[in-house]
């Protein structure tokens, strides 16, 4: 009899322990559901290839949105990892540079140098200068940057001294905490990445922007030794930064990443030099670079680059490390597949965004990258024309003012753009355009009484200009594979680009 | 060490992951300790518990387990009223001075400490001396009788005074952490005995124990702190809010208010059962009560049944003829409302209460001559039904009282209340309440669950139960659903304050 109880106690507390670990088991998949997956998505590659980077890039959003590894692989080889993060302060690099240090060694660290005047070290305090609002978005993005790395010392650590509030760091080693609220809002992404890693738009940490802002105010420049003086925590972290560096065996560069900054942040980003003269390490102030980038066609934002002004800044930087620091070229080499693919994945990228464009802009902006061929046609009685953005974006494409001088005429414009032939013919005035030949076949363009005729091919009475349905479109634009010569788009924009057709 | 220094203060949370760790070494230690000293045990538990939400505060719960512990004794041997009242009195002076002070003498001195739970506890505790005085009277009356005119009364008294339970077993019975901080209201002949003698581990009790209290977060953390989100909208800004939606609001604060506090009391007497102890149900699906005196036959029993014990058969009860009756029905609901807060609109909420159930009272010939005449069949179901929607209406028009800040603010409540505007509930109204479509769809499943829980708790079936009979894997799938329910959908995280159940304020 009281064996049969022991027994019967026995059977009781496995099944109590097997439930209890079906229990965890669901958990387990719960909190992978429900969590932002953002951070895995960008940061998750760099555990498989932290081993492999020569060179890590670490700062703000400018570093995630102004330099691009696939471009930097692509053009010189150079095998690096954008662990840059929205809103990061000095102090947030210093600890993501920290948690990446357990997992690799990089030859080399870029240092994106902005927001170096911030004085606070606590995201959940800042100073009465910030607003609740700028609070709540600090930790927000903190868990971006944060939430990839798995819990250990350097993570307590860095939320221990970055987050004052041991209640809000609890949500850093137990994200559910903060995330199991999604429920309601969970998106196919979410689903797949519960057992695989959430495939999204970083290339290698990097987001590009595919927008541009036609308003960016541009300022002048101040002389290079007017500096923002005062002692800043950013600048007691940077040197932190380097402080590590230097006993890593690291070498250090210090980079401003252009954008059409004003005055005062001019003045900030000047008084990096006096870091870098304090290290003798290079401080690369694009800024004072003539014409890396052009702030009016190459900007997402006031103070972002989108994706062309990425791939400028970052060619940019790339022959700077690779003719001047030494970086090695890593092209041919074994074992870095992850950048190759990258680079896949970026152009795969460009020609999804030409494909579905923001706007107009967007979509120009997007043609400058030559991933495909393309012809441009704006009717006659457009209020494109009198756009100057618009028409800054079209001469980067051109290479010429040729739509300066039909803006005047009340004619329709063509652009044939086929990077394949080296083509690039447009339209001046009445004369057609005859017989241009192309990747995708011989083009004809010719303004008639009521409306323009453009051909593609053989059939030259076959209108490639869709009058029916889209008449009073103002913008067309034709896609073509530059591989295949297929036609794979047809784009209408109304309102002269800020709307697609 | 850390984590015990960062409780004190801040309390332990029935919502908290410290909540369920202390409970569970709390019953690790309570069942693998000797007998003899598990009473001991579970008593510093509920110390270390209260003390944690202020140390100081310990010492009114300490002055109220000696006073009236001591007075019990006294008043069980000697049955002397003029003790019984001063205990009553000190413990209801504290009481006073600790919780209605600012109310009745606004300006004079401020007094901001207010220990937790000390409505609850204080009421649990007098309770325990009435009993005690009663169980000396009638000992006395007995020995009166059985020893004649030879006996005195104070051998009698003193012959019929058993010393009545030990002072840590006492201690315990008022200090009880699972129900410390908002009851339910216990009373000693339910709990002492099950002190005295704790029954030994039994994994019915935990997993009974467990079930109830997933009730409970499920209540709560789900429901009524989702309808929170839209009520606390509402009350903040009605002018701002069509007519229809206040309506909503307040209609849902009815469900909210039920849902937070039979939640809390689920978690209490779950907590209690998994330590072994049965602790007296707090609701019986109050809201599919008929009437108002049905209502608050099952809405917070153990406080009802305890103004009905010990204030209302006080008063006289209903032997004193009608009117005398109808005043005692006004007073006992206009004490119960002081006691949920020291308010004025807490007072017009009871004393409305009460004012329903008068008029209840007085309509009722009325109501029987027109049902008579009009042929209206009372047992029919729908007729029923009807007057549960009568009945909720009227309740949940008192809880405006209740819930608004002030009388003004209840004023402008029910004003905002006006203009039909139905279409306000598809318009995308309803999204601007702090709801989204699937968060409005959740929340309706909840009350959909919870109606037909609550019919089935009136027709005396327990879902509990039944599920028991179901096979393991059917069971470990509902289990683990509810669980994922109440983790991924409860309203819980950042910026949410764990220590806000309604009934905790009081």
């Amino acid at each position: 009899m009281r064996i049969r109880k022991t027994g019967q106690k026995i059977q009781k507390v496995l099944l109590a322990v097997l439930f209890l670990l079906l229990l965890a088991g669901c958990l387990y998949l719960a909190d992978r559901l429900v969590e932002r997956k953002d951070s895995r998505e960008k940061n998750g590659d760099y555990f498989a290839v932290a081993p492999k980077a020569d060179v890590l890039l670490l700062g703000s959003s400018h570093m995630i949105n102004g330099i691009n590894p696939a471009v930097l692989y692509e053009n010189f080889g150079i095998a690096s990892y954008n662990l840059g993060g929205h809103g990061n302060v000095l102090p947030v690099t210093y600890w993501e540079f920290v948690n990446a240090l357990d997992y690799g060694t990089p030859k080399y660290v870029v240092i994106d140098t902005y927001l170096l005047e911030k004085d606070y070290q606590y995201l959940d305090v800042m100073t009465d200068a910030e607003s609740d609002a700028d609070r709540s978005a600090a930790i927000d993005q903190l868990h971006e940057v944060m939430d990839a790395f798995p819990y250990g010392k350097n993570k307590r650590a860095a939320l221990s001294d970055l987050i004052s509030n041991p209640s809000l760091r609890r949500e850093f080693t137990f994200d559910f905490i903060r995330y199991h609220s999604r429920w309601s809002s969970l998106e196919r992404e979410d689903y797949e990445g519960v057992f695989g890693e959430p495939c999204g738009e970083s290339i290698l940490g990097a987001q590009l922007r595919y927008e541009v802002d036609p308003g960016v105010s541009l300022y002048p420049r101040v002389d290079p030794s007017e500096k923002f003086e005062e002692a800043t925590v950013g600048k007691t972290y940077l040197r932190r930064i380097l402080d590590l560096c230097r006993e890593k065996d690291i070498f250090p560069i210090l980079v401003q990443v252009p954008f059409a900054e004003n005055e005062d942040l001019q003045r900030i980003a000047n008084s990096a030099q006096d870091i870098a003269d304090e290290y003798g390490i290079p401080f690369l102030n694009m800024n004072y670079v003539e014409n890396i980038i052009n702030p009016e066609t190459d900007q997402q934002s006031q103070t972002h680059l989108n994706a062309l002004g990425a791939a400028k800044a970052s060619a940019w930087l790339g022959a700077v490390l690779s003719s001047e620091v030494g970086v090695p070229d890593r092209r041919g080499e074994a074992g870095y597949e992850l950048w190759e693919a990258a680079v896949r994945k970026y152009h795969q990228q460009i020609v999804a965004n030409i494909l579905n464009p923001e706007d107009l802009y967007a979509e120009l902006m997007t043609l400058n990258f030559n991933d495909v061929s393309t012809i441009i046609f704006i009717n006659n009685d457009s209020v494109a024309f009198y756009d100057e953005s618009l028409r800054k974006l079209i001469k980067n494409l051109s290479g010429t003012d040729g739509i300066d001088v039909m803006a005047g005429t009340k004619l329709g414009y063509c652009l044939i753009h086929d990077p394949v032939t080296d083509t690039n013919e447009e339209t001046k005035g009445t004369v057609p355009l005859e017989n241009i030949k192309t990747s995708f076949g011989t083009v004809n363009f010719t303004t008639l009484e009521n409306y323009d005729l453009l051909s593609v091919g053989e059939n030259t009475d076959e209108n490639q200009l869709d009058y029916v349905n889209n008449g009073k479109i103002d913008v067309q634009i034709l896609v073509y594979d530059p591989a295949s010569g297929e036609k794979i788009g047809h784009l209408y924009f109304r309102d002269g680009g800020l709307v697609r057709g | 060490m850390n984590v015990v220094s960062s409780m004190i203060g801040s309390g332990i949370s029935f919502l908290s992951l410290e909540y369920l760790a202390f409970l569970l070494a709390a019953a690790l230690v309570r069942y693998l300790c000797p007998e003899r000293a598990r009473t001991a045990v579970l008593l510093a538990f509920s110390w270390l518990f209260y003390a944690a939400w202020n140390p100081v505060c310990l010492l009114f719960l300490i002055f109220t387990t000696g006073t009236t512990y001591f007075t019990g004794r006294y008043v069980r041997r000697r049955s002397v009223r003029a003790a019984l009242f001063l205990c009553i009195a000190a413990n209801l002076g504290v009481l006073f001075f600790c919780k209605y002070w600012g109310m009745f003498f606004p300006g004079i001195f401020e007094q901001r400490l207010l220990p937790v739970g000390i409505s609850f506890y204080t009421l649990q505790a007098l309770g325990y001396v009435v009993d005690c005085w009663r169980e000396g009277k009638a000992a006395k009356a007995s020995a009166q009788a059985s020893s004649g005119q030879n006996s005195s009364v104070q051998d009698g008294g003193k012959k019929s005074g058993a010393d009545g339970p030990r002072f840590l077993t006492y201690a315990l019975f008022v200090s009880f952490f699972p129900g410390i901080l908002s009851g339910p209201i216990e009373r000693g002949r339910n709990m002492l005995p099950q002190f005295e003698k704790p029954c030994n581990f039994s994994f019915d009790n935990l997993r009974n124990g467990l079930l109830i209290m997933t009730w409970g977060y499920f209540l709560k953390m789900v429901l009524a702190d989702r309808i929170a989100i839209v009520v606390n909208r509402v009350y903040a800004n009605p002018e701002s809010v069509p007519g229809t939606l206040v309506v909503l609001a307040v209609l849902l604060y009815s469900v909210q208010i039920y849902c937070d506090f039979a939640g809390y009391s689920a978690i209490a007497i779950g907590s209690a059962r998994v330590l072994g102890f049965r602790v007296m149900q707090n609701f019986t699906a109050p809201y599919l009560s008929a009437s108002v005196a049905e209502f608050w036959r099952h809405w917070h029993i153990s406080l009802s049944t305890w103004f009905r014990d010990y204030l209302y058969i006080s008063l006289g009860g209903n032997r004193r003829g009608t009117g005398r009756k109808y005043l005692n029905i006004l007073i006992v609901f206009a004490v119960s409302g002081l006691w949920h807060g020291a308010g004025f609109t807490f007072l017009f909420w009871g004393f409305l209460h009460g004012i329903y159930q008068v008029a209840g009272y007085l309509q009722k010939p009325i109501r029987d001559a027109l049902a008579q005449r009009l042929h209206i069949d009372r047992t029919r179901g729908s007729h029923r039904a009807l007057q549960i929607l009568v009945t909720f209406l009227l309740v949940s028009f008192a809880w405006i009282f209740f819930r608004a800040d002030s009388f003004s603010r209840a004023v402008q409540i029910i004003r905002c209340m006006e203009g039909a505007e139905i279409w306000s509930l598809t318009d995308g109204s309803l999204i601007a309440l702090g709801l989204d479509t699937m968060n409005w769809v959740l929340l309706a499943a909840g009350l959909v669950f919870l109606f037909v829980r609550d019919l089935c708790v009136r027709r005396g079936i327990s879902i509990r139960v039944q599920l028991q009979k179901q096979g393991i894997w059917l069971r470990w799938l509902l289990y683990i659903g509810a669980v994922l329910l109440i983790l991924v959908c409860g309203i819980w995280g950042p910026g949410y304050d764990a220590s806000t159940f309604i009934y905790s304020q009081f």
